[in-house]
């Protein structure tokens, strides 16, 4: 993620978190798998960034979490909140919107 | 190795101003993934001190982590999120200690007139009594509280002006200070009361004894800083 356009990228983590936590409760482990996945590896995060960016988007209240003990551990499962699932709303219609405005840039014949 | 890793950057993020709390968080989780990496690693046949190596760099530096933890204001402890808070969160602790102490005191003792039950004390006890509270207020009190504010800032990004003049704030508005308890004694029985006034006028005179009350302050500080930088090993 860091090598990439942070212009470009601005936004994102927190539009893909969002939208994986919106559908289920994950953990760490289990997001940077899905998000890896997914993406086809085109989001491969360094696996560490996510827990910042997991714990902001909780401190803002997108986010809760709960500790459950799997097999002799301790891990911290993370769901988006109503407020999140507004968020994610928002941050999806405005991603669609440009991803369509720069797709019809590449798609448009100059002479 | 990671074991000290994982310490080494808690310590690391808590120096960078993250809320202690978020620190210890941030590390447990790290490690749990580290953990699962590892393991993963190692289920697919790659040899244990490889797997460990992968499982560090997909798990990414520890500098870029540090950024991305350091960049996130709500991540952040309160005093380094309003640096402010260090120069005036001691005068107004104090103040509002102060305040809540003796309206406490103060509520308990006419509760216990208003019960019936209607006391007077010895002249000395009361003497006693006042200068425990005296001494309590204006000395114990102030040093507690700015110590206490400069424990919290120990190890945290915090200018150490800043500690000092809000510490120094604290302990000379103290010494500008006055408080009596005034006990219902044999001869003028009553009601229980308490006087507290600000006493401007003895500005100069009292600047040396805020001094001494805000070394005493921060010597708790100075020692926990001292005893973290003879004991943080460097970050790998």
């Amino acid at each position: 993620m860091s090598k990439r356009d942070p212009t470009l990228m601005s936004g994102v983590p927190e539009l893909v978190l969002l939208r994986l936590l919106a559908q289920r409760e994950m953990y760490g482990y289990d997001i940077a798998r899905a998000l890896k996945l997914l993406s086809h590896e085109a989001l491969s995060l360094g696996e560490g960034v996510l827990y910042p960016a997991l714990h902001a988007l909780e401190a803002r209240g997108l986010l809760r979490s709960r500790s459950r003990q799997v097999e002799g551990r301790m891990r911290i499962y993370y769901q988006a909140t109503p407020k999140g699932r507004r968020r994610l709303e928002r941050l999806a219609a405005n991603w669609r919107r440009m991803s369509e405005g720069v797709e019809r840039i590449l798609g448009a014949h100059h002479d | 190795m990671t074991e000290l890793r994982f310490r080494a950057l808690q310590r690391a993020l808590i120096g960078r101003g993250v809320a202690v709390r978020h620190a210890r968080r941030a590390t447990l989780e790290l490690q749990a993934h580290f953990e699962q990496l590892r393991a993963q690693g190692i289920e697919r046949g790659v040899a244990p001190a490889e797997a460990e190596r992968r499982a560090h760099e997909a798990l990414g530096g520890d500098g870029v982590l540090l950024e991305r933890y350091a960049g996130r204001k709500e991540l952040k402890a309160w005093l380094c999120r309003w640096p402010l808070l260090c120069v005036f969160g001691p005068l107004a602790s104090f103040a509002a200690a102060s305040v809540s102490i003796m309206a406490l005191l103060v509520l308990t003792l006419n509760a216990l007139h208003l019960t019936g039950h209607h006391y007077t004390v010895p002249a000395l006890a009361a003497t006693v009594v006042n200068s425990v509270v005296e001494v309590g207020m204006l000395w114990v009190l102030p040093v507690s509280v700015a110590a206490l504010f400069g424990v919290r800032a120990c190890g945290r990004p915090i200018p150490v002006s800043g500690l000092i003049s809000g510490v120094l704030l604290a302990c000379f508005a103290a010494r500008l200070m006055n408080v009596g308890l005034m006990l219902p004694v044999a001869g003028h029985p009553g009601r229980a009361s308490m006087g507290f006034r600000i006493a401007f006028s003895a500005v100069a005179g009292e600047l040396t004894p805020a001094l001494i009350t805000t070394a005493v302050a921060l010597a708790p500080y100075f020692l926990l800083r001292h005893r973290r930088m003879a004991a943080s090993p460097p970050l790998g």
